[in-house]
């Protein structure tokens, strides 16, 4: 039985006891976030849903590269995976970029420096997000 | 626990005051900017025309070419013109922007204070006053409701398309474009082509380095035999605007009795030592960086059908302006039931200023007239009148305020005289006129060009042709040629006589003011050269213009800026020896001569150089092997040439070691140094060369000039000359907008024009059989949107002088359909 399977008898052990008290929204919140970060399909899932988010405000403002990496990274068993995570979706945020801009992301990469500034944005900011995992 | 507590708070703080750190930060404006997809810069990088734009103008089809060439064509003018507003805004959209910003002195609202002195300049001398009475003028005329349709076009794609990169990046919206903007276009390549204070320059020279120094530097007259019009300028319409020609049907002889050039040149100049007092040097310099960009040009030619291949004249024509990211030029093609034209314009302009129809072709190159004077007043001790014939008047003023992003911004009192703006500059005044200050009809003319039916027609509308001075070549499709000076040529009297205007006039006295001119209004130009009396030539055989002299006598002073004859000799070298040779003329004869590199300046010093080498006891292997270099080349600046290197770098040195001394001692920096013909041509005991001989400044030069080789490790001329000086207007803070940097050909002095030092060369080259064939080349692309593939799709080509087809048919798969709202 490996380390992580181990983890998820222990958390869902503590998520009955959190059952056992349905009043309490912070300890059903930090259940949910137990589960997504440590059960394959939740833990997929909530990823996915917090990259989309993620995406979806950073199309918005830059806040949402900071969010995006934020959010991933809470879904994550560890902070350092968070900050795995939060670069996995720097990168991501670059390929939707390049789909979005078409054929001109072949112009971007001459573009200096400001295309410093989208690079240092993309993998950057999600990285400073992903703090947010050692917060909660 | 309580360990962990503080860890999460330190994170939370952490990253709270990163993001508010962030927010509130400029690097949340880099961010807005250029963020991976939510930032503003990257709207722009998807631009594309719609598939149809509602037009108020009725239908018209618009077809962009594989090289971004649009192609209009409707049944109605203002339909066709409406679209072409559009395209070029969406093309050229923030260039248009810059430059009436630029005119209008509005560039430091959004640069900020590194372009206020040039705003103060340009609202100083109200160039958007002039434009605004230029348009009263023109709105009456056929072309008037044409330019309309036009700046509706414009704001059009304004407010419907996404602005270009430029735009989100200085993060500002364009105002709405007006038929006013599009007049002070035609002033502002008038003032790039004509705007010359030589006459302050003159008057500080003669200051500083006396009268004879003077003449023997800046020679009114060059000592060569290429003038456009040379003695063997003949054809069946005749030759005039000059004295002694032959003058055929042409009334230019009639005024070959009254004051000639040579009867107004310098030695019938009154000397009065007051009235030639310099102005003030720092002013001079000032204004100075405001004139005509050095080394604008331009070479045209016309070969009658009787010596060409097909029996049909041919044109060739590269005008030499700036170069830059853009392109000065915009090619457009307009089909309407009026008219079928193609050719090149100035971005924020309607119609093709120089190209071809269904029946001719036509082009321009810098006259070099001298179209602008220069007063001195007599001003009260408050500054608020001058004196008059006579009487105290007030100077008109009108403050004007000049918004300083980021800064504070300035109020700037613009004052005027009956002449035209007054310039003052800390404490010291100048008053302007110049022909660009009044109402002109440039436009009209231009809009006539483009469906003018041969040569007589053409020649009807050059009457209107005000502004700017242009030596206009034209050939149509009849076999008919044409030579004509555009362009006001203002006469000056003092005491009857005619007199030059490259001096310093009273204005106090009304001295050489011009009669029939009216600044901000309306001119009668009743005391203007009469159209009959400028220089032309009706059916030349051979005509070449290259910014030399017009005519070795004309019948009326021209003027005093003309180009040291190099290019202009070359031209007709190959020209008279092609036709002398029976050889037959054709586009490939032309496109060859476009890219003729033939120095003169090495045919003329090399030879002297190698002998004093030669002679020189103390010259060494690497002199030698230099010489060797030397004596092994062909005069030719091409790019992969050694000897081109050698030569080009040791002209730059043999000129400031002959002439900085002299020059620095009195105070004059590099702008006010003689052109190279004087310098090629200067008398070997000619005070300039001081302790040294010519023979040993000329050593001196080349040593200095291998140190600097070696030292920068260049092997080939392209390795200096290159295309690094083409950049865009913020290529320095954003480098990639500029072209690549390219090995480039050519000198200042060659047909195949370039200027590394200034960014100037051929802005465009085209070759047209009128009614036949033609092509054309940008140096660039048809575009000013960096996304765009036609950004610079051109520009290799343009190295090579590759053109391209400037077919007037209809292609280009991407269309836009315009419709009427009845449709």
């Amino acid at each position: 039985m490996s380390s992580s399977d181990r983890s998820g008898e222990a958390a869902s052990a503590q998520s009955q006891d959190a059952d056992s008290a349905p009043s309490d929204a912070g300890a059903r919140l930090r259940v949910s976030l137990d589960r997504g970060r440590t059960q394959r399909q939740p833990h997929a899932v909530a990823l996915a849903g917090a990259a989309a988010l993620g995406l979806l405000v950073a199309w918005l403002h830059w806040i949402g590269l900071v969010l995006g990496g934020a959010l991933v990274a809470l879904v994550a068993p560890s902070l350092r995976r968070g900050a795995a995570y939060a670069l996995g979706f720097g990168a991501l945020v670059l390929v939707a970029f390049a789909v979005s801009i078409g054929g001109s992301i072949l112009l971007v990469p001459e573009m200096r420096p400001i295309v410093f500034v989208t690079v240092a944005g993309a993998i950057g900011l999600p990285l400073f997000g992903s703090l947010a995992r050692g917060i909660v | 626990m309580t360990d962990d507590t503080t860890r999460r708070g330190v994170l939370a703080g952490v990253l709270a005051a990163g993001v508010g750190g962030l927010s509130l930060s400029s690097a949340s404006d880099l961010l807005d900017q250029f963020a991976p997809l939510s930032g503003d810069a990257w709207d722009a990088a998807d631009r594309s025309l719609p598939d149809a734009v509602e037009s108020p103008y009725g239908d018209a089809d618009l077809h962009v070419d594989g090289r971004g060439v649009p192609h209009v064509e409707a049944d109605d003018e203002r339909a066709a013109y409406f679209a072409v507003g559009y395209v070029q805004a969406f093309d050229r959209g923030f260039q248009l922007d810059l430059q009436r910003r630029q005119m209008r002195g509005q560039l430091s609202e959004v640069v900020g204070e590194a372009t206020l002195e040039s705003d103060e300049f340009h609202v100083a001398m109200d160039f958007a006053g002039a434009a605004e009475a230029t348009w009263e003028l023109v709105a009456d005329t056929r072309a008037g409701p044409l330019v309309e349709a036009y700046a509706d076009g414009v704001n059009a794609a304004f407010e419907s398309e996404q602005l270009q990169l430029e735009y989100e990046l200085l993060g500002y919206e364009p105002r709405p474009w007006t038929p006013a903007d599009s007049m002070l276009m035609e002033k502002q390549i008038s003032w790039d082509l004509t705007g010359s204070f030589v006459e302050l320059r003159r008057a500080l020279l003669r200051e500083r380095l006396g009268e004879d120094r003077l003449a023997e530097l800046f020679p009114r007259r060059l000592d060569h035999d290429v003038p456009i019009l040379r003695e063997s300028t003949a054809g069946v319409g005749g030759v005039g605007g000059q004295n002694g020609g032959s003058d055929g049907q042409d009334a230019g002889s009639a005024a070959a009795s009254r004051g000639s050039e040579s009867a107004v040149t310098g030695r019938s100049e009154p000397v009065d030592a007051g009235r030639s007092d310099p102005i003030d040097a720092d002013l001079t310099a000032w204004l100075s960086g405001f004139e005509t960009p050095t080394g604008v040009g331009s070479n045209s030619w016309v070969v009658s059908g009787e010596h060409t291949a097909s029996g049909v004249p041919l044109l060739a024509y590269d005008p030499h302006l700036s170069l830059m990211a853009p392109p000065v030029w915009y090619e457009q093609h307009v089909e309407t039931p009026e008219r079928s034209v193609r050719g090149a314009t100035f971005p924020g302009v309607p119609f093709v200023i120089a190209g071809a129809n269904d029946s001719g072709v036509w082009s321009f190159t810098n006259v070099g007239a001298d179209v602008l004077d220069c007063y001195r007043y007599e001003v009260d001790e408050a500054g608020e009148r001058y004196r008059y014939r006579g009487e105290w008047r007030a100077f008109d003023v009108e403050e004007r305020d000049i918004a300083v992003s980021g800064g504070e911004d300035r109020t700037l009192d613009v004052k005027k005289t009956v002449h035209g703006p007054m310039i003052e500059r800390d404490g010291r005044r100048v008053g302007v006129a110049w022909t660009g200050h009044t109402a002109t009809r440039t436009t009209e003319a231009i809009e006539e060009f483009g469906r003018s039916e041969g040569l007589d027609d053409l020649q009807e509308s050059t009457r209107k042709f005000d502004l700017p001075t242009q030596n206009l070549v034209y050939a149509d499709s009849d076999g008919r040629t044409m030579y004509y000076a555009t362009g006001k040529l203002p006469i000056r009297r003092i005491d009857g006589e005619e007199v030059r205007g490259d001096r310093i006039f009273d204005g106090s006295a009304g001295e050489a003011e011009w009669e029939g001119f009216e600044p901000f209004g309306e001119s009668s130009w009743e005391g203007f050269v009469p159209f009959e009396e400028k220089p032309h030539a009706i059916d030349p055989d051979v005509l070449g213009t290259a910014n030399q002299r017009v005519a070795n006598d004309p019948t009326h002073y021209v003027g005093a800026d003309y180009a040291t004859p190099y290019r202009g000799a070359r031209i007709y070298e190959r020209l008279d020896e092609a036709v002398a040779e029976g050889e037959p003329i054709d586009h490939e004869f032309h496109r060859d001569l476009q890219n003729d590199v033939r120095d003169g300046r090495a045919e003329q010093l090399v030879p002297e150089l190698l002998a004093a080498v030669n002679d020189s006891a103390d010259a060494g292997d690497r002199l030698a092997d230099a010489a060797a270099t030397l004596d092994g080349w062909d005069y030719r600046m091409a790019r992969d040439s050694r000897g081109a290197l050698v030569f080009a770098r040791w002209m730059d040195h043999f000129r400031r070691l002959t002439v900085e001394p002299t020059f620095s001692d009195a105070d004059l920096d590099a702008s006010y140094y003689p052109n190279d013909w004087v310098l090629a041509t200067l008398s070997d005991d000619s005070e300039l060369f001081g302790d040294r001989s010519r023979a040993e400044t000329m050593i001196a030069a080349l040593d200095e000039t291998l140190d600097e080789i070696d030292a920068e490790g260049w092997s080939t001329y392209g390795d200096w000359n290159s295309t690094r000086a083409i950049d865009h207007p913020f290529g320095s803070e954003a480098p990639f907008l500029n072209y690549d940097e390219l090995a480039a050909d050519g000198s200042s002095a060659t047909v195949k024009n370039y200027r590394v030092d200034s960014a100037v060369g051929s802005s465009w080259r085209m070759i047209v059989e009128p009614g036949g064939d033609a092509t054309a080349i940008l140096p660039g692309g048809n575009s000013g949107d960096y996304f765009s593939e036609h950004y610079d799709d051109q520009f290799r080509r343009w190295i090579d002088n590759d053109q391209k087809p400037m077919d007037r048919t209809i292609d280009g798969e991407e269309t836009v359909a315009f419709e009427g709202e009845s449709s």
